[in-house]
């Protein structure tokens, strides 16, 4: 873990020459694009005028030519602007996950596979679309990490008047997925996931509610933090070990982590490993193609990203052996 | 038709209350039950640890002499069969006591610190104290919802006619409670 300064030094000496030569392709792209682009929308404007003087032809088919045009420059521009990002990633932020910690890979076009994800158990949902990217594996300290983003979504089809079927998705998880080695062994399940029944219906009624909850097989666990009881419910198959895992200095933990990283936040502990999963808006290090890309806070947004989840293992004093887990 | 079957339908939903309710309130005691054996199962493994402890620090510790061998009484006194549930906390409070009082005294020995052997005990024993400290709270836990069953409306009812009573949570005596008081170890 490195300091502002030294951040600043390592953008001045090392990340500065790459990214002046994005900067220079990335000005030259908009540059081309804006010719090209302008170019292309004069023949198609020309070529439906022309169409619609000379061959008489309808206005809707003529409107229908301009858009198909115009989607064309879309399409071609986007693959342009990947063209000119390709290597992006591999050159501007993997030396900057080596400088955080050299411990550290970065794979950024591999990510955490639906199977991980799924085996965590944290969400429940059948999971139709799903594509994660970025990610980052090693080991810091004793604790071996992985973590990638990760957008998973279900699908639900309705019948419309006229007997087709409409198709929408719905957002499982758009976010940072988070998995580690656990400082302690256990056997089962058991899973943190926010708490909507107890802060729409009162501890009481909320209570009942949990525990009638069909889509979970494990049975709910009541611990005897009250902040943490409003603000999850706890999943375990097993009674004792999830107290084992969920010891109140854990349970605290969890609290300041979560206020961190708002509402949508869910953690599981299976097989040994602890998964901690929560809603991220943003696409993580990614360039920007509308503005200067020789910027600073664009790196430092980077690090501040990076950090932020790294920051996990120590929060969750993950690296803390005294149990019979080494 | 009438209310000879309204009466029956409404005997039927009352006598499937009671069934619904008995089955409740005996799960959740042999839940209590269930998570006090969790609790034994974890005094079991630091009996067993008792005498490896004992074993390794004996050769470097010979002032202690008389604090191994009341650890080694102790644990045979617990680990009787039939002893009851009051005297085995009892017991074992003590154990606990005992064995903190060792592990600190060991901090005084560099030899015996180094050797491997400690290290893998000290991880251990912090192991069964952890587990055990998880066994309590899942058995508080499972005491309080009992407790509630039997005394809110309308497992109450029920409960007298059962013959369930209140009851008492696992607590750490006031004495273990306190931080341990070093100066005062090391001069008695």
């Amino acid at each position: 873990m490195e300091n502002k300064e030294e951040l600043y030094s390592f953008f001045q000496n090392e990340l500065r020459p790459v990214l002046e030569k994005y900067e220079a392709r990335r000005k030259d792209l908009i540059r081309k694009l804006l010719i090209w682009g302008g170019a292309g929308f004069a023949v198609t404007a020309i070529l439906a005028a022309v169409l619609f003087a000379k061959a008489q032809l309808p206005v809707p088919f003529v409107l229908f030519i301009l858009g198909v045009g115009v989607f064309l420059l879309f399409i071609f521009g986007g693959f342009a602007i990947k063209n000119v990002f390709r290597n992006y990633k591999y050159e501007v932020v993997k030396p900057l996950v080596k400088f955080i910690n050299p411990n550290l890979e970065y794979y950024p076009e591999n990510g955490i596979s639906k199977g991980q994800f799924r085996d965590s158990r944290i969400f429940n949902d059948r999971i139709d679309r799903y594509h994660s990217e970025d990610l980052i594996s090693g080991t810091i300290g004793k604790t071996a990490i992985c973590f990638s983003e990760v957008h998973a979504e279900y699908k639900t089809e309705t019948r419309n008047s006229k007997g087709g079927t409409s198709t929408s998705w719905h957002t499982i998880l758009k976010g940072v997925f988070f998995s580690a080695d656990f400082n302690k062994d256990f056997n089962g399940t058991t899973v943190v996931v926010p708490d909507v029944a107890e802060n729409l219906f009162g501890s009481f009624l909320g209570n009942a509610l949990q525990k009638m909850n069909f889509s979970r097989s494990e049975q709910l666990v009541k611990l005897e933090n009250p902040e943490f009881e409003k603000i999850f419910a706890v999943y375990s198959t097993d009674q004792i070990e999830s107290r084992y895992i969920l010891t109140p200095a854990l349970m605290e933990r969890l609290i300041q982590v979560r206020n961190r990283h708002g509402k949508d936040f869910y953690a599981s502990f299976v097989n040994s490993q602890v998964n901690i999963a929560y809603g991220c808006k943003r696409n993580l290090f990614e360039p920007k193609i509308m503005s200067e890309i020789v910027d600073y806070s664009l790196i430092e947004e980077y690090f501040n990203d990076l950090q932020d989840i790294l920051a996990l293992v120590e929060e969750l004093n993950l690296n803390n052996r005294i149990w019979t887990k080494k | 038709m009438g209310a000879g079957l309204v009466l029956i339908i409404i005997a039927g939903i009352v006598i499937l209350g009671i069934l619904i309710l008995f089955n409740s309130l005996v799960g959740k005691k042999n839940q209590v039950e269930n998570a006090f054996a969790g609790i034994d199962v974890q005094l079991k493994k630091r009996y067993d640890l008792i005498p490896n402890l004992v074993a390794a620090v004996q050769k470097y510790m010979q002032h202690e002499k008389s604090t191994l061998e009341e650890l080694t009484r102790l644990r045979a006194e617990a680990a009787k069969p039939g002893i009851s549930s009051d005297e085995k906390i009892h017991l074992n409070n003590q154990i606990q006591r005992s064995i903190g009082n060792i592990m600190l005294v060991a901090e005084n020995y560099p030899e015996l610190k180094a050797s491997g052997n400690m290290d893998s005990l000290q991880r251990s024993l912090n192991e069964v104290e952890e587990q055990l400290s998880a066994s309590r709270r899942a058995y508080n836990a499972a005491v309080t919802d009992f407790n509630n069953a039997i005394e809110m409306f309308p497992g109450r009812l029920l409960a007298g006619m059962m013959g369930y009573c209140r009851r008492e949570l696992f607590e750490i005596p006031a004495a273990e409670r306190e931080n341990v008081n070093v100066k005062e170890l090391f001069n008695s």
